[in-house]
Parts: C-alpha cells; structure tokens; sequence
C-alpha cells in the first residue's frame, strides 16, 4: 500500500466503512466512478505491509478513527482464511470538522422542523431499535458476536414507537395543580399526529443502513452488521450513562476485577 | 461432570423428537414445552454419570470384572454423601435396562422402520448385581470425554502421527479439520468470555484448566511440529508416493501439509488470545454491561429533561457522520488522474466488471463494427483527417429502419484514443484548418487532428513540411 493507495482504501472506507475480503452474504460492493471496489480495498488492506499499516492507524488516529481488522477466529459469520476491516469512530476523540452530520439531518428532518426535533426523534428511535436488538433477545450491549441474530423489521419498529407514544401520553403530560410547563421532548413527541410515524421510521433505517449499522435481509428486515454491534457496544460504554436514568443503568456498567489463581 | 452435560446436551432434543407423538402431515408446526415428568433437580442423573466414569476406571483396571455395588455406593458416597442404597440399586436397575430406539434404515432402496435395544450401559449379574459397563456403557463415557474440549484434541494431533506412520494419509485432513473446530471453538469461547464476564461458570472453568490448555496447546503444537519432520523423510516421501500412484495420484504434498499449516496459524492466534485475557483479567480491565430496558429507558427519558445540549452532544455521538467538503468537481482530469494512478501504484486494479455495459461503451462497440472497418481500410491507403472522415459521413450511421443514430463522440474518440482502432496509430495536428457546420448546427473548427500509422508519418512530415521550407 503506497500512499496514493492509502488515500484511495481511506476514501473507499469513508464512504463504506466495512470491507470484507470474502463477502459475508456474496453481496459485495461494487465499484462505483471514483471508488475503488471493496474486493480492491480488501485486497490493498491485505497486501499491506506492517510498516504501511502503522502508518495508515496513524492517519486515522489524527482524524479521530480506527481501524479494526478480524478474521474468522475473532467472529462468527466471517468466512474461514477472510478478514474483515472496519472503519470505526475512536469514542474518546473529537472528529475534525470535515465530518458532519448535515446530511444526516437533512434526511431524518421531515418538513421544516428544526434541528433539535429531529434529533429527539433520532434518540427515542435508537433506543427504541436497542430494545428490539438487545432487549428483546436478552442480549447484553456487550454481547457482541451475537450480532447475526438481532433482526427486526421495519413494521415492528414503527409499532414499537406507536406504542411508546401511546404509553407517554395515557401517562399523562403534566400535573395540573402546578402550572409547570409541559417538558420540551414531551411536546416535541406528541405533536406527532400518527401519519409521520412510517416516513420517520423509514428515514432512520434508511441512514442506518446507508451507514453500515444494518444489512438489508429480505423484505423490509434488517440485521444489525459487525460494524454496528461494535459501535453500539462503544457508545454504550462511553456515552449511554449519561443519557439513561440512574435506576435502570444500574448494573450498565460493572467493572469485572477477578483475581487469577496462581 | 461437565463433559456429560455437553453430551447430554448435543442428543436431548434428538430423544424428544423420538418420543414425538405429532401425526405425519398435521397443521400443526408449533413446538410446545417438553413435559419432563421428573423433579428437575438432575440428582438421578449426577448419580448414573458418576458411578459410569467409576465403572469404566474399574473397567480398566480389572479387565472387565462385575464390580459389587457396594464398593461402587462406598466411591459414590465421597461425592453424594446422603446416597442410599435403594437409590443406588434404582439407578443400576434403570442402566441396565434396555429401552427400545426406533430408527429408520434404507435396505435395498425401501425405508423401513428398525429398533435396537442394546441400550442397556451396565450390565448386571443375576441374582448377586454385581454390575460392569455394557459395550454401549463404554462408548457413552468414551464419547461424553471426547467432546469438542481442545484439552481432548491433543489425542487428534497424536492421531495424525499415527496415520502417517500406518500410511493412512487420507485420514490426514479430516483429522485436522476436528483440531481445528476445536480450536476455533475455544477461541469463540474466549471471546464470550471477554463480552460477558457474567457467564461465571465459563470463566471459573476456564481459569481452573488454565495451565491444561496452556500445556494442550503446547502439545499440539509439538504434535504437529514432527508431523510436518516426518513428511520430509525419505522413506514417508516413498511411501507416501507409492499411496498416491494406487489412487490415480489424486493426492499431492500440499494437501496434506496446509491443513497442518492452519493448525499451527489458529494455535497461534489462540495462544495470543489467552494471554490477552489473563492480562486483562488480572488487570480488571473487562468492562461488561448488564442488559438494559431499552425501552423503559426511551420512557423515562421523554420525562426527565436531560438539556437540550446534552441532547445534541449525544445525537453527535450515535447517529452516523458524513464527509462535508466542498471540492470542484474533477471529472475533467478524470484521465490525468488514471494515468497518474499507473505511475504510482503497484497493484492492478480488478474492476468489478458487472455493470460495465453501460450505454456508452456499447455504442463505441456499435460504432468500431459499423465503421471501423472503413476507417482501418482507409488508413492503409493514406492519413485520414477528421474534416474528411466526417465528408465521408462516418459521424454517423442510418439504419435501414431506424433514423440515423449520431457518432460524432465515437468518432472525435478515434482521433484521441487510437488504440480502439489498431494498435501504431499516431495523430498529427493540422492547425486552425478545421470548420465544418454539421446540417443539424453543431460547429466544429479550430485544429483538424490527422490520424495516419506510424510508418507513414515520417514520410508525411516530410511532405508536409517541404512547402513551407
């Protein structure tokens, strides 16, 4: 890998963040105009040598990202001889401001709301997947390599979410002795009059997969990708604590100190 | 005991389907709970599989002789101290008894349905119950300690010893590939542990046979090691020839040397895997997480006001990011850029040529089999210039049927890319002679580019340049 190759590889990875060098489900990603193939970005990262490797983490560590190889004795469901190179955010660092989310929001937003609606959406409804990918199976966001059986569908998550506004809003609002205002999120969520609901779901899966966190499996159902599962482990270790309440994190993170026998 | 329950484990469903009372072609696909009529507590069991691995220690060092179930009820009562007689003769009375298996078998093309019942594990003396292992006891234990554990595949690594020297070399590679699953099951094991400290059981386990694997690795691995020694001996090169030649030397070096090869490689790679978790289990270092109400979390969430900003700070973190950055758009040095690329980089690039074909380049097919022809002809007998190549009305081609269909790019492409037509072309440039109007108003003028092989350019230069001398 030669540096022009390295930036060719670094913007095939941008853009797709996974490259395999055999196809988990014979679906590969085909060359696209000023894209290398992932066969070619798969074959380039191999032929590597360490010095070259070295030098390429390094790259990325400046940008805020690394890189993740695995082969088929690190995960299920990569295929026996391949490996598998991710591109993944380093949780602990800031992106530089090349990265940004406008285009993510221009997606989510539906009509003209604003910035900070569309990013409450964006919350409920990854939660709302998490319980579907975690909750349900009992599976701890640790529990990485079980991510091939964490599948939902597109309908399940919209019912998920029609019942979740449904239980906030039999809770009732807001007390009426006191003359508290009504939370911000809670407004924000029920002004939702039910017809947005499906456009919503679909534009949240669609960027997800756009983004390599799922993998289409037949009709409107989706698997969460390695990629994924990786990412959902890190920010639930590093971000999540700050975003659930104290009683239901409780046992979210314990460190495991075990003593070896000698 | 642990060794039972994978056993176990691997055939209790196999037995429920035996006992399946569903009528062939029913509606019916659901499965219901297994009604398991005993206390669910696993005594009766623990107590069969500890007096088998006893009787089968007997077994060997008594060479087969009925042991009295007193002696066996004095070993079983170290471990099970509140174990009483009747209980112990239920149980031989249980092993002893044979129940029926029913099977299918295909004779002569027909399936027939067949039984067995040699399952009795023990067999009982009449009278006296003195008890010994049955043929199909022995298999049982012999089976429960041969289960996927790597601790067990060093026998696997010593086997494949065994078949080189015997001269069995096609027992070779699916030797190696149960190694192998061994292997990779340990080191999937590893990972679970590393994900999920919680699974206690696994990591209080692994912890306790911690230097057995150690010293299991290290076996296999010299195992192997004079493997790979005796193939290069002479006399197992013979040998080993000689086998081949008998089977039409389907067999080569390599087919029994790589699998080995990837024995060494996994070993490797697990024996890195081992020490990383004993560092970091030694060090505390392995973060786990409980499983988490998601959405119970998504309702609290919508009451409990986190601010706005932290709100934003944590959409920054989970939703997924882009690349935002203005650049001019460079597909006009798209064939600079190419041509760069070949300077500098090595490695041929495979272009997934599925979506090739696209319109484009079959239209620069169509038009090298309407024309091309032509324009080769024409190039034997002199250069051709793009104002005479469009006089000749070469830009384009009516079909019979059709309107004509407009090859103006392909042919101006002529003139750029020569090799399309034939390989020594050269292209000569006539300065500010060109200016044709097309009939449908396209305007073509300035440098009028002359495409000529390269033995006849010399000359033409010649030629050409005379008149201005």
């Amino acid at each position: 890998m030669n540096m022009t190759e390295m930036g060719e590889v670094y913007a095939y990875l941008l853009r797709h963040r996974i490259a395999e060098t055999r196809a988990q489900s014979g679906r590969r990603r085909a060359s696209q105009t000023g894209l290398l193939s992932e066969r070619d970005a798969a074959t380039i990262l191999k032929e590597a040598d360490e010095q070259q490797m070295a030098d390429f983490r390094a790259f990325l560590a400046g940008q805020g990202l690394l890189l993740a190889i695995y082969d088929s004795a690190d995960y299920p469901g990569i295929p026996p001889g391949g490996q598998i190179y991710m591109l993944l955010r380093n949780p602990e660092a800031q992106l530089p401001g090349m990265f940004s989310q406008q285009q993510v929001l221009q997606r989510l937003k539906i009509r003209n709301e604003t910035k900070e609606t569309t990013a409450v959406w964006f919350i409920h409804l990854w939660l709302l997947m998490l319980g579907l990918l975690y909750t349900r199976t009992n599976r701890s966001l640790s529990d990485v390599s079980l991510y091939q059986n964490a599948v939902f569908s597109q309908e399940e998550l919209a019912d998920t979410l029609r019942q979740h506004l449904e239980s906030i809003r039999r809770r009732g609002r807001h007390s009426v002795a006191t003359e508290d205002p009504e939370p911000r999120q809670l407004a924000i969520l029920l002004s939702e009059k039910g017809e947005d609901i499906n456009r919503r779901v679909k534009n949240f899966i669609d960027v997800l997969v756009d983004a390599c966190h799922l993998l289409p499996k037949g009709e409107k159902i989706y698997q969460q990708t390695l990629l994924g599962a990786l990412e959902v482990e890190q920010t639930g270790l590093s971000h999540l604590r700050h975003l659930i309440a104290d009683d239901i994190a409780q046992g979210v993170i314990h460190e495991e100190a075990v003593n070896v026998g000698h | 005991m642990n060794s039972w329950i994978v056993l176990l484990s691997a055939t209790l469903r196999l037995v429920d389907l035996h006992d399946s009372s569903r009528e062939r072609r029913s509606e019916y696909t659901r499965v219901s709970q297994e009604s398991r009529t005993g206390h669910g507590d696993g005594y009766w069991l623990d107590i069969a599989c500890q007096l088998l691995e006893y009787l089968l220690e007997e077994d060997h060092q008594t060479n087969g002789q009925f042991i009295p179930q007193s002696r066996c009820l004095n070993h079983l009562r170290v471990t099970i101290p509140e174990l009483s007689t009747s209980d112990l003769s239920y149980v031989v009375n249980m092993l002893s008894t044979p129940s029926e298996l029913f099977f299918c078998r295909t004779a002569e093309q027909v399936r027939q349905t067949a039984s067995t019942k040699q399952t009795a594990l023990l067999e009982k003396q009449s009278k006296i119950g003195h008890v010994r292992l049955s043929q199909a006891g022995r298999q049982s234990v012999t089976l429960s300690r041969q289960v996927d554990d790597i601790l067990y595949s060093e026998h696997d690594a010593a086997k494949i010893m065994s078949a080189i020297t015997r001269g069995g070399f096609d027992r070779i590679p699916p030797l190696c590939d149960a190694i192998l699953l061994s292997i990779r099951g340990l080191t999937r094991e590893i990972r679970r542990i590393r994900e999920n400290p919680a699974l206690e059981g696994k990591l209080n386990s692994f912890r306790d046979n911690r230097k057995h694997y150690q010293s299991a690795v290290r076996n296999i691995q010299m195992t192997v090691f004079d493997c790979q020694k005796q193939f290069l001996r002479q006399d197992v090169r013979q040998r080993f020839e000689h086998w081949t030649q008998q089977r039409d030397g389907q067999w080569d070096w390599q087919m029994l040397n790589r699998p080995l090869i990837r024995i060494l490689s996994a070993l490797e790679n697990l024996n890195r895997r081992l020490s990383d978790l004993l560092r970091d289990i030694a060090e505390g270092r392995i973060q786990s997480m409980g499983i988490v109400d998601f959405n119970k979390a998504a309702l609290k969430l919508a009451w409990q006001q986190p601010d706005i900003e932290l709100m934003s700070s944590v959409f920054q973190q989970i939703a997924p990011v882009d690349i935002a950055v203005s650049l001019p758009a460079p597909t006009d040095y798209h064939s600079l850029l190419d041509n760069q690329r070949a300077d500098n980089s090595g490695t041929g690039l495979i272009y997934d040529d599925g979506g090739s074909d696209i319109p484009e380049s079959l239209k620069l097919k169509r038009f090298l089999s309407h024309h091309g022809q032509h324009i080769r002809d024409h190039l034997q007998q002199g250069p051709l210039s793009l104002s005479e190549a469009i006089a000749n009305g070469w830009h384009q081609f009516a079909d019979s049927a059709q309107a004509s269909e407009d090859y103006l790019p392909q042919l101006i492409n002529m003139f750029v890319d020569t090799e399309q037509l034939q390989p020594g072309l050269v292209v000569a440039i006539e300065p500010q002679s060109l200016n044709i109007t097309l009939p449908d108003g396209r305007r073509l003028h300035g440098d009028n580019p002359i495409l000529m092989t390269a033995k006849r350019s010399q000359k033409f230069v010649i030629s050409y340049r005379e008149p201005q001398l």
